[in-house]
C-alpha cells in the first residue's frame, strides 16, 4: 500500500474515538452538562479517561464488528468534548484554543450562522451551552439507555447538572431524514496506527494504481491528520507534502475541535418546495420535471447516492454500489454546471477539482471536516409532520473559522461563491443576509434559464455548541 | 450610442459642472483601451475573440452578465505564511496585509532620474482597506474596489470634485486640496529610456497620504487596475497551449503558468483567466460587461459582536454603489454613535476586531463578463508558453512565474524571487499584540518574528506579477 514520507504515527490510545474513526453506531445519545461545582466534578472527569473510547478501541471494535463479533452489540462508545467555559471551569484557559467561535456560545453568532436565534432550544447562550457533552454510541437501544442512565446518575452524584438530553438513530438505508443516502463522502485521514507493522488508518489502493498516492480505497481523498487533531501535519496546498503542524497549547495535543449543530429537519416542507417548484419549472423550462429531478438537482445526488454530474437522467445502481464510484467525481467536466448546478450541496460544501474563489482546488481539501452526525426523530411518514425530526451535526476539524466557517458561512449560506452567482444551497443552508434564498439554473453561456426563490426552511438550526474534544491524557492529568 | 459606465454607475459627474464631459470622457477612455487592446497594429497579443460590448457591430446579443467571484483578502500573504498553521498564517497575513509599502515599483521618476518610491497597500486582490486608529482605538475600517483609472479621469477634469469626495470619503473637512497634488513633476520611462511627463505638477496625486497611510479613496496596489483587469480578459481568450488532461479538461493554475498573465497567488486572476479561457474554447467571443469594474458583492456582518457580545447592528455601510445595490465600490465598518463602545473593543466571530483582514476574508469580490457567439472568429494560438512556475524555495505554498528562457527552476535566482515577493512587507515588526489572543498564537508570531528570513527585504526593480497590458499606455491619467 502506498504510505507517503511524513504520515505521521497517530498516538491512537490518545486521541478519541469518534475523531478519526467515527463510532457509526446504530444510536447515539448526546448528553450535555454543566459544571456547577468544578472541584467536586474533577476526580469524576478524571476517571473518564478510562472509559473514553480511544481511537485505538474505536479502530479495534469496528474492526471486529464487521467481523461480526456479537460483543459489539452490547459494547457501549463513550467520547466526551468541553465547551470553553467548561474549560474555564476547569482553570484552564479556554481563550488558548485560539478560536474565535470557540470563545461563545453558538447563538451569539446566530446572525453570522444565518440562525435564528429564538429557535435555538441549546446554546442560545453560555447558560445553556453544555460545559461537556457526551457522546454515547452503541449497536443495541436498550443498553445504550443503561449506559446513559448510570452515567447521567454518577455525573449528578459528581456535582454536574444535565442541561441537555437527545438520542440519535440511524434510519433503514443510511439516509437522512429527506430520504438521501447519507454520509458518502468523507475524507480519510493519512496516519499510521500502531502495530507491526503499523498500518494507515485509511485502507490504501495497491501501490501499481497510480491514484494510490492520493486516495483511499473506498475513494476517499486522502487529508492529513492535523486537519483533524492537533500536534500532527495539516493539509497544505501540496496534497503529498505535510503540510505545517496543527498547534495548541500542550494540553490540546491530541485534541480536536467539535462542532454540534441540532438542524431540525421539516419534511412536508421540503417535499412541498420540491413539488410546487418542479410544476413550476415544467411550465417554465417546457420540460417535464419532477419532484425526484429537482430534489437530486438541490442534493447533488439521487435517494440512492447517485451523483447528478454522473448520471443527470436518474439513479444508477452501477454507480451506487460502487463505493469508488461514489466518491471519485469531479465538476471540471461540468464547469459550466450543466449536469450538477452550482446551487447542489455537495458541490457548494466540496467543489472537488475546481478552482473556488478562496484559490486552486488543492485548497479545497483544506476546509473539509469529519461528519460523524446522526439523524433525530421518527422516520417521517405522513401525519408526523409535528413530530421534531432532523439531524445531530457533529464535525471534527482544527479550525472552526477555516473549516465550519468557510463552508457554511462563505459558501453554503453566500449565494455568489464558491464559482458562481447562482444561488444557496438550497439544502441546508441560509441567506447570509436574511433574504430569501435561491437557485439559478444556468445555460452554457451562463443565461438564467430558470431561478426559484424561496423563505421556506426546511432546515432549521435549533442551536449547538463549539466544543474542544481532548486527549485522554486530558482527563488523566484533571485527577492530579 | 450607449456610452461606458463609470464603474457601478455612480454617479459623482452630475455633481461636477463638466458633467457631459466627463461621462464623455470616462467613455472614451475606456473605448480608446478597448481598441488598443483589440489593435494588432498596436498589440501583438490582441485577441480576435475580446470584443467591446458596448461598440459592438456584430448584430449578436450578448449573454446576461455572468459574475466571476473571488475572496477579498490576498491569496499570496496566505500562501507566504502558509508554512504556519492556520491560525497564526491567519494573523501573520491579517498583519502583513496593512504595512503601507513604500517602493519603485510604479515605474516613475523625478526629473533627475531619481525612481519615485510610492507608497501602496498590500492587497492585490481588487479590493483594499485603511483601519482608521486613534492609539489601540479603531474608529472606522474603510474598504474600496475603485481604480485609480476613474479617479485620475475625474481629477483632470473637475479635480475640485475629486477635493470634495476625498473630504466626504473620508470623513475629514481639513484634508488640504495641496496635499492630493503632486508637488513636482512625474516621469515614466517610454520604450527608448526617454523621460517622457506622466504627472505635472499640480496634477492630482493617487498615492498622496490621504490615500495610503491616512485612509483608502481608490486602489493603490500596482496591480490593482482595472485595464490590467481588462487586458488579463483579452489575454485569456488567446488560444494558449496547454494541454487538456484525460478529461479533457485545462486546470487554472496550469493555464496560469504557461500564460504568465496576471497573478499566481491571486484568487482573482486564476478564476478570471480560465473562465474567459473555457468560452474561449468553445468559440465564444468575451467582454467585460459595462459598466467595467471590480466589485465587492452584498455581505452581512453578523459576528461583529459588542462587548456584551450583542450583535452590533448598523456598523456596516455601503457608501458607494450602484442603484440597485449589487456593486459595491465602498464600504464602511464602524460602531454606531452613540453606542459608547468602538471597533477595537467589538469581537468579528469571536475573535478581537484588530485588522480589517478578518473582514475582507469575509468579502466576495466580483467582475461581470459577457459571452457570445460571433460568426467568423475563432481563438488566435499562441505557439509556445511564455512562462513556467517554480514553488518558492522556503515558503512551499508560494508559487513564482518565470520567463520560458530561464529554463528550469534551479535557475531562478534570489533575485528573481525577491522580484516575485516584492509586496511581502518586511514583517512582523511589530510586538506581538498581548491582549487576550491564544498563548500558542503569541508563541508562534515571536517564532516567525526571530526566524531569518524576516530579513528586512530590499526594494527592488520594476517587475509587478498581476497582469500588465502587454502594450504600452499613452492615454491614461492626465
Amino acid at each position: 500500500m502506498t504510505v507517503l514520507a511524513g504520515e505521521p504515527d497517530l498516538e491512537a490510545e490518545e486521541i478519541q474515538g469518534n475523531v478519526l474513526r467515527g463510532f457509526d453506531t446504530n444510536h447515539q445519545e448526546l448528553l450535555g452538562f454543566t459544571l456547577d461545582d468544578p472541584p467536586a466534578a474533577r476526580p469524576w472527569l478524571a476517571g473518564l479517561a478510562d472509559r473514553i473510547a480511544s481511537l485505538e478501541r474505536v479502530h479495534d471494535y469496528r474492526l471486529r464488528r464487521t467481523a461480526g463479533d456479537p460483543a459489539t452489540t452490547t459494547e457501549v462508545l463513550v467520547n466526551a468534548a468541553f465547551s470553553r467555559r467548561g474549560l474555564d471551569a476547569l482553570e484552564l484557559r479556554g481563550t488558548d484554543v485560539g478560536d474565535g467561535f470557540f470563545n461563545l456560545a453558538m447563538g451569539s453568532l446566530a446572525g453570522s450562522l444565518g440562525d435564528r436565534r429564538e429557535d435555538y432550544v441549546i446554546g442560545r447562550d453560555r447558560e445553556s451551552t453544555p460545559d461537556l457533552l457526551l457522546l454515547l454510541g452503541c449497536q443495541e437501544d436498550e443498553t445504550l439507555t443503561a449506559a446513559s442512565r448510570l452515567f447521567q446518575e454518577e455525573a449528578g452524584a459528581a456535582g454536574l447538572r444535565r442541561i441537555y438530553q437527545e438520542r440519535g438513530h440511524l434510519l433503514p438505508g443510511e439516509v437522512e431524514h429527506f430520504g438521501y443516502r447519507d454520509g458518502i463522502s468523507q475524507v480519510g485521514p493519512r496516519g499510521l496506527l500502531p502495530g507491526d507493522p503499523p498500518q494507515p488508518l485509511t485502507l490504501r489502493l495497491d501501490p501499481s494504481d497510480p491514484r494510490s498516492v492520493l486516495e483511499g480505497e473506498r475513494g476517499q481523498r486522502l487529508v492529513w491528520p492535523g486537519q483533524f487533531v492537533f500536534g500532527y501535519a495539516t493539509q497544505g496546498e501540496d496534497p503529498i507534502t505535510p503540510g505545517p503542524i496543527a498547534t495548541g497549547t500542550d494540553w490540546m495535543r491530541n485534541g480536536s475541535l467539535l462542532v454540534f449543530r441540532r438542524l431540525r429537519q421539516d419534511v412536508a416542507a421540503f417535499r412541498q418546495f420540491l413539488a410546487e417548484t418542479a410544476q413550476e419549472l415544467t411550465g417554465r423550462l417546457g420540460l417535464t420535471v419532477t419532484d425526484r429531478d429537482l430534489g437530486a438537482q438541490v442534493v447533488g445526488r439521487w435517494e440512492d447516492g447517485t451523483p447528478v454530474t454522473l448520471s443527470p437522467e436518474g439513479p444508477d445502481p452501477a454507480i451506487s454500489g460502487d463505493p469508488r464510484l461514489l466518491n471519485t467525481f469531479g465538476y471540471a467536466a461540468d464547469a459550466q454546471g450543466q449536469r450538477c448546478p452550482f446551487f447542489a450541496h455537495i458541490r457548494k460544501v466540496n467543489p472537488r477539482d475546481l478552482q473556488t474563489d478562496q484559490g486552486p482546488a488543492t485548497r479545497t481539501l483544506q476546509f473539509q471536516m469529519l461528519r460523524r452526525g446522526i439523524p433525530y426523530g421518527p422516520h417521517f411518514e405522513p401525519g408526523t409532520e409535528a413530530e421534531d425530526r432532523g439531524l445531530l451535526f457533529l464535525a471534527y476539524q482544527t479550525s472552526f473559522m477555516n473549516q465550519f466557517q468557510l463552508l457554511n458561512k462563505l459558501w453554503m449560506n453566500n449565494s455568489r461563491a464558491p464559482e458562481k452567482e447562482a444561488g444557496h444551497d438550497l439544502l441546508v443552508g441560509q441567506d447570509e443576509l436574511g433574504g430569501a434564498r435561491f437557485g439559478a439554473l444556468l445555460d452554457p453561456l451562463g443565461n438564467e434559464r430558470a431561478r426559484f426563490a424561496t423563505r421556506a426552511r426546511w432546515v432549521v438550526p435549533t442551536g449547538g455548541a463549539f466544543l474542544f474534544s481532548p486527549s485522554l491524557g486530558f482527563f488523566r492529568r484533571l485527577a492530579g | 450610442m450607449d456610452l461606458y459606465l463609470p464603474p457601478a454607475g455612480i454617479d459623482d459627474f452630475s455633481r461636477s459642472q463638466h458633467a457631459d464631459d466627463l461621462r464623455q470622457s470616462w467613455h472614451d477612455q475606456v473605448t480608446s483601451f478597448l481598441r488598443q487592446i483589440r489593435d494588432p497594429s498596436r498589440n501583438e497579443q490582441a485577441s480576435p475573440l475580446f470584443y467591446d460590448q458596448v461598440n459592438d457591430t456584430s448584430g449578436v446579443a450578448d449573454s446576461e452578465p455572468q459574475g466571476i467571484p473571488w475572496n477579498g483578502f490576498p491569496l499570496r500573504l496566505n500562501r507566504w505564511f502558509g508554512q504556519h498553521p492556520p491560525q497564526v498564517r491567519d494573523e501573520l497575513a491579517n498583519r502583513a496585509a496593512e504595512v503601507v509599502l513604500r517602493l519603485p515599483v510604479q515605474g516613475l521618476f523625478r526629473e533627475d532620474r531619481t525612481p519615485l518610491a510610492l507608497p501602496f497597500r498590500v492587497q492585490d486582490e481588487y479590493c483594499e482597506w485603511h483601519v482608521e486608529r486613534e492609539g489601540e482605538t479603531i474608529r472606522r475600517i474603510s474598504f474600496t474596489c475603485e481604480p485609480p483609472e476613474y479617479w485620475e479621469l475625474l481629477a483632470s477634469v473637475d479635480f475640485d470634485l475629486v477635493h470634495r469626495l476625498y473630504r466626504e470619503l473620508l470623513h475629514n473637512d481639513e484634508i488640504p486640496a495641496d496635499d492630493l497634488r503632486w508637488p513636482f513633476d512625474v516621469f515614466r520611462a517610454s520604450r527608448n529610456g526617454q523621460l517622457v511627463p506622466r504627472f505635472r505638477r499640480g496634477d492630482y496625486n493617487p498615492w498622496s497620504i490621504w490615500n495610503t497611510e491616512r485612509g483608502a479613496v481608490h486602489l493603490t496596489h500596482p496591480a490593482n487596475s482595472l485595464f490590467a483587469e481588462v487586458a488579463l480578459a483579452s489575454d485569456g481568450t488567446l488560444g494558449w497551449p496547454v494541454s487538456p488532461d484525460a478529461q479533457g479538461q485545462i486546470d487554472p493554475q496550469r493555464l496560469m503558468c504557461c500564460a504568465g498573465r496576471g497573478g499566481i497567488n491571486r484568487s482573482s486572476d486564476p478564476l478570471i483567466l480560465k473562465g474567459v479561457f473555457d468560452f474561449a474554447r468553445q468559440g465564444l467571443s468575451v467582454a467585460l460587461a459595462n459598466p467595467i469594474g471590480l466589485y465587492m458583492a452584498p455581505f452581512g456582518l453578523g459576528g461583529l459582536l459588542s462587548p456584551d457580545e450583542e450583535p452590533v447592528g448598523e456598523a456596516l455601510r455601503f457608501v458607494r454603489q450602484s442603484s440597485d445595490g449589487s456593486r459595491i465600490l465602498r464600504a464602511e465598518v464602524a460602531a454606531p454613535e452613540g453606542t459608547g463602545f468602538t471597533l477595537d473593543q467589538c469581537t468579528l466571530d469571536g475573535l478581537e476586531l484588530r485588522h480589517g483582514g478578518q473582514i475582507a476574508r469575509q468579502i466576495t469580490m466580483r467582475l461581470f463578463g459577457v459571452a457570445k457567439r460571433i460568426p467568423g472568429r475563432s481563438p488566435r494560438r499562441v505557439q509556445r508558453c511564455p512562462t513556467f512556475c517554480c514553488t518558492h524555495p522556503t515558503h512551499p505554498e508560494f508559487l513564482g512565474t518565470f520567463p520560458a528562457r530561464t529554463g528550469s527552476c534551479d535557475r531562478v535566482t534570489d533575485q528573481d524571487w525577491r522580484n516575485e515577493a516584492f509586496d511581502v512587507p518586511d514583517f512582523p515588526e511589530a510586538e506581538p499584540e498581548a491582549r487576550g489572543r491564544a498563548a500558542f498564537l503569541e508563541a508562534g508570531i515571536a517564532e516567525v518574528a526571530a526566524s531569518p528570513e524576516t530579513e528586512p527585504m530590499q526594494p527592488v526593480g520594476r517587475r509587478v506579477t498581476a497582469a500588465m497590458p502587454s502594450v504600452e499606455i499613452e492615454d491614461l491619467g492626465s
